[in-house]
């Protein structure tokens, strides 16, 4: 069998968090399989949701600090950004050609 | 146009001394142009591109010496040509040949790096076109290539060539006639000839967008060792290193602590964690990767991410996180849909390219958001999204073809120091939510819609746009308790509108924050006005109670669509010459009447109509009467003349009872009280000591006694404030005291035959049978009056009104 075709069961929650006297309401789910979700207890499930509204407090609570954007990263950027420029060229000299037509 | 040939010394690019204009010349000429020819010959020494470069030709023929091709861009018009005999030694994937029209290219073999034809015309190879031993080796093509029977390779299944267009979901042509490709994923390529690469040398990805391709066969790709180890281990999976088209699984069982790498640039279809048993860790820090379907992740493993995942598929796929936490997540999903099946955590940015983001009613947390283009894409999103970093939080700033379908709520949660900017362009958001404290203001900008913003948690400035209009749709309040909120403007006024009802704010501090669109904008009695807030009530949504005041008689608030009911009682008015009702400009509830004395607009009620018990009805016994009111004068009448504002009066008749005008006195106006005696036929005027302007809002309030002839005539300003001194005495009349006529009650002019117009504003005109206080004149101009209880010592007015006394 596919894992694709698994059934899966969704334990979906959602919770009101406070952070930093601001109310929110967090939203999430859970996934087992059939035989992951028959192996756990109730407690053991409320301990994963808990878990990740620990988790989400704590990211909004301490959010890390900028990180200056790797070499690969800047060079995936350039990349990205000198083929945009080439493109926006192509269109504006597309476009000249068309008014010329026009005239 | 020109030659340039390099010099024997050689160089760097963009120093004109490195260039000759003969072969072997030593003249330093200008570093070439657009429309130079470049030669690189037997003569020419080292050249290194140090900068953006360009040229019409680039020739090498002849030339055995190294070009150096920095991290810059070759821009060359016509052709290049490169030889066997000379070195090239680009960066892959940082060294670009940029070309564009009717050109062509001849390589000699030599390992390319990046390629881009993009303007239109045909870019024909002269030879066989071969990328390096880089992941990062790209062919763009936009427009059309004849391969002309050639090969265009990428380097290996491993360091495979990517074959796109410039813009994702623009196709570019390739005409093979006769030619191939090998080791190569395509992206919006359209063979003229439909044809065959299933079987080509290291496969054919298929990245989408694709036509006349029959490409190698998708196959399911499971990870197929205990072990982890590098994606591009061809031993790890169950036939190869996964297509851009195969499906991929982790459904083994790992050993302990081990680590899948992702070390290619396009990694597969859907990738699976489910069933993978061992606690693996799923490494995606080591390079940028493309995922072309969904991903899904499971609690048992870890995920380590520095670099950006980037979903690119173009169906519907899914994103399951299981809690992992990602860097950075970039959307390109040219016509697809990403769905949340969880909540999403990153600590960078969402940047949403193409496609549609459904956040599937879960939360997100993310540093920051992005989705600035003009490129069709979708955000769907109704549950909480929470911005944690600084700067540029959330970048719509330009809109064009997105389509935001919002029914959460956006957070901005940063509390440092430094400013956060919510670059919304114009669009309609439901619930803004931001953490107050920290001294970092909160910086708006384009003329957005928001349901409600909330402040909450400390004190907080934020930065409306100028000279642009922000829009309310609830009347919610900030949520900020008795933290103070600053809104100023980024320059000039920044407008807030609300088109219905009221917005209901306390604890702000507004600055060039003018409101508009017709609702009622309450700052709170608790509120600072920094001024330029036009509109804007600095008190609280209470409105005067005269409801249990018996004294009160008569209520015409000057509401719209009911500019002529009584309030409490049944003196309806008649509206003559169209009065209107101005729900702009008003100091009770939402509207206010607008008079033009030019139209000779008024209200009146005849003697008759009054409802008993009216004081100064005729045939009636009360003759002590308060009237209390607000008004504003667009202009005042001229020298000796006034503007009528509540009379019982005929001018020159029998007709005297009692006007309340603004009086011309020799340039001066003043607020006048004029009593009639003597059975009609004369009159006393009681005139207030201060000078009256226009545009400025005046609560009058006039009584009369007439059982010891006292009167007083009060007026407080928007904030309650006493203006000038009360003006109080006891009149002289004659020993009848004041006379009861059959004059109309008119409001806005004087007398039946209707005279004196009032020009400008009036609002809550309110009648009592007895004497207000001068403290009950300012809690009615408060709109306190009979809403507040004291302990003790509870003046009279408050007790006619009161709800509760303890």
């Amino acid at each position: 069998m596919q894992v694709s075709e698994q059934i899966m069961i969704q334990v979906r929650f959602k919770e009101k968090v406070v952070i930093n006297g601001n109310e929110t309401e967090y939203n999430d789910a859970l996934y087992f399989t059939q035989e992951e979700y028959q192996a756990k207890s109730q407690s053991e499930i409320d301990m994963l949701k808990q878990e990740r509204v620990t988790n989400w407090t704590n990211v909004i609570k301490n959010p890390p600090a900028f990180v200056e954007p790797t070499k690969a990263q800047l060079q995936e950027q350039k990349i990205n950004l000198e083929a945009q420029l080439v493109d926006v060229n192509t269109k504006l000299l597309t476009a000249k050609d068309v008014v010329k037509v026009i005239g | 146009m020109a030659n340039r040939y390099v010099r024997a010394a050689g160089g760097n690019y963009s120093v004109a001394a490195t260039w000759a204009s003969t072969s072997g010349g030593t003249d330093s000429v200008a570093v070439p142009t657009s429309a130079d020819d470049v030669f690189l010959d037997a003569n020419s020494g080292q050249l290194t591109i140090d900068a953006t470069a360009v040229a019409k030709s680039f020739n090498c023929t002849g030339y055995t010496g190294t070009l150096t091709h920095n991290a810059f861009n070759l821009i060359v018009s016509g052709s290049v040509t490169l030889v066997a005999a000379m070195t090239y030694t680009p960066i892959f994937g940082s060294s670009f040949i940029s070309m564009s029209g009717n050109c062509s290219i001849t390589t000699a073999g030599k390992l390319q790096s990046f390629i881009q034809h993009t303007t239109s015309g045909t870019l024909t190879l002269q030879d066989n076109l071969t990328f390096g031993t880089s992941k990062f080796c790209v062919l763009v093509e936009s427009q059309t290539c004849n391969m002309n029977g050639k090969t265009i390779s990428g380097d290996s299944t491993i360091n495979r060539l990517f074959v796109q267009t410039g813009t994702i979901g623009t196709s570019g042509t390739f005409i093979l006639n006769g030619g191939t490709f090998a080791n190569a994923d395509f992206r919006d390529i359209t063979l003229s000839v439909a044809a065959d690469l299933s079987a080509i040398t290291g496969g054919s990805g298929d990245c989408g967008g694709n036509t006349n391709i029959t490409f190698t066969s998708a196959a399911d790709q499971h990870w197929i060792a205990a072990t982890g180890g590098s994606w591009s281990n061809s031993a790890k999976w169950t036939s190869r290193i996964p297509l851009p088209q195969d499906n991929v699984y982790f459904d083994n069982a790992f050993s302990a602590s081990q680590t899948v790498t992702v070390d290619m640039r396009r990694i597969g279809k859907s990738i699976d964690w489910t069933g993978a048993t061992g606690s693996p860790t799923f490494n995606i820090n080591s390079a940028p990767n493309t995922i072309y379907g969904s991903l899904t992740l499971i609690s048992a493993m870890t995920l380590t991410t520095g670099q950006t995942p980037v979903f690119e598929g173009r169906g519907s796929f899914t994103l399951t996180s299981a809690g992992k936490s990602f860097a950075s997540i970039t959307q390109s999903m040219f016509g697809g849909t990403l769905t949340l099946q969880d909540s999403l955590t990153m600590t960078g940015t969402f940047t949403l390219n193409n496609g549609t983001l459904n956040d599937g009613g879960f939360s997100l947390s993310m540093g920051s958001f992005s989705s600035s283009n003009s490129v069709t894409r979708t955000i769907t999103k109704s549950g909480t999204w929470s911005l944690t970093s600084t700067g540029t939080v959330w970048d719509t700033s330009t809109t064009t073809g997105l389509t935001l379908t919002d029914t959460g709520t956006t957070s901005i949660t940063d509390t440092s120091a430094s400013s956060k900017t919510f670059a919304g362009g114009g669009k309609t958001y439901n619930n803004i939510s931001i953490t107050g404290g920290g001294s970092g203001a909160v910086i708006f900008t384009g003329a957005n819609t928001f349901n409600r913003i909330q402040v909450t948690g400390g004190t907080k400035t934020i930065t409306l746009p100028g000279s642009t209009t922000t829009t309310l749709i609830s009347g919610g309040g900030l949520g900020n308790g008795t933290n103070v909120i600053t809104f100023n403007a980024s320059a000039g006024s920044a407008t807030l509108s609300k088109s219905t009802g009221t917005l209901n704010w306390d604890y702000v501090n507004l600055t060039n924050i003018p409101s508009t669109g017709g609702a009622g904008f309450f700052a709170g009695d608790n509120s600072t006005n920094g001024g330029g807030n036009t509109g804007w009530l600095f008190r609280g949504n209470h409105q005067n109670n005269f409801a249990g005041d018996p004294h009160c008689k008569a209520l015409w608030s000057m509401e719209s669509g009911a500019l002529t009911t009584d309030f409490i009682s049944s003196n309806t008015l008649t509206n003559n010459n169209t009065v209107t009702a101005n729900t702009t400009t008003f100091r009770e509830k939402l509207a206010s009447g607008n008079f033009v004395a030019a139209s000779s607009q008024a209200f009146n009620i005849t003697d008759a109509n009054l409802v008993s018990g009216f004081p100064t009805k005729s045939g009636e016994t009360n003759f002590t009467f308060s009237i209390a009111f607000w008004v504003l004068f667009t202009s005042f009448a001229s020298s000796g003349s006034r503007r009528a504002l509540v009379s019982k009066f005929e001018s020159g008749t029998p007709l005297r009872c009692f006007r309340l005008s603004a009086h011309n006195n020799a340039g001066t106006n003043i607020a006048r009280m004029t009593l009639g005696f003597n059975a009609g036929n004369t009159q006393e005027d009681i005139d207030h000591g201060s000078t009256l302007s226009t545009a400025t809002w005046y609560h009058m309030t006039e009584t009369y006694n007439n059982a010891d002839k006292t009167y007083q005539i009060m007026l407080r300003d928007t904030n309650g404030a006493v203006v000038g001194v009360d003006k109080t005495g006891t009149a002289t009349l004659d020993a009848n005291k004041l006379s009861i006529t059959t004059a109309d009650l008119t409001i806005g002019c004087n007398g039946n035959t209707r005279t004196n117009f009032q020009d400008g504003l009036i609002d809550e005109i309110a009648v009592f049978d007895d004497i207000l206080t001068a403290q009950e004149a300012t809690q009615i101009s408060l709109g306190t009056y009979g809403i507040y209880t004291h302990l003790e010592g509870g003046v009279r007015g408050l007790e006619r009104g009161l709800y509760g006394r303890f």
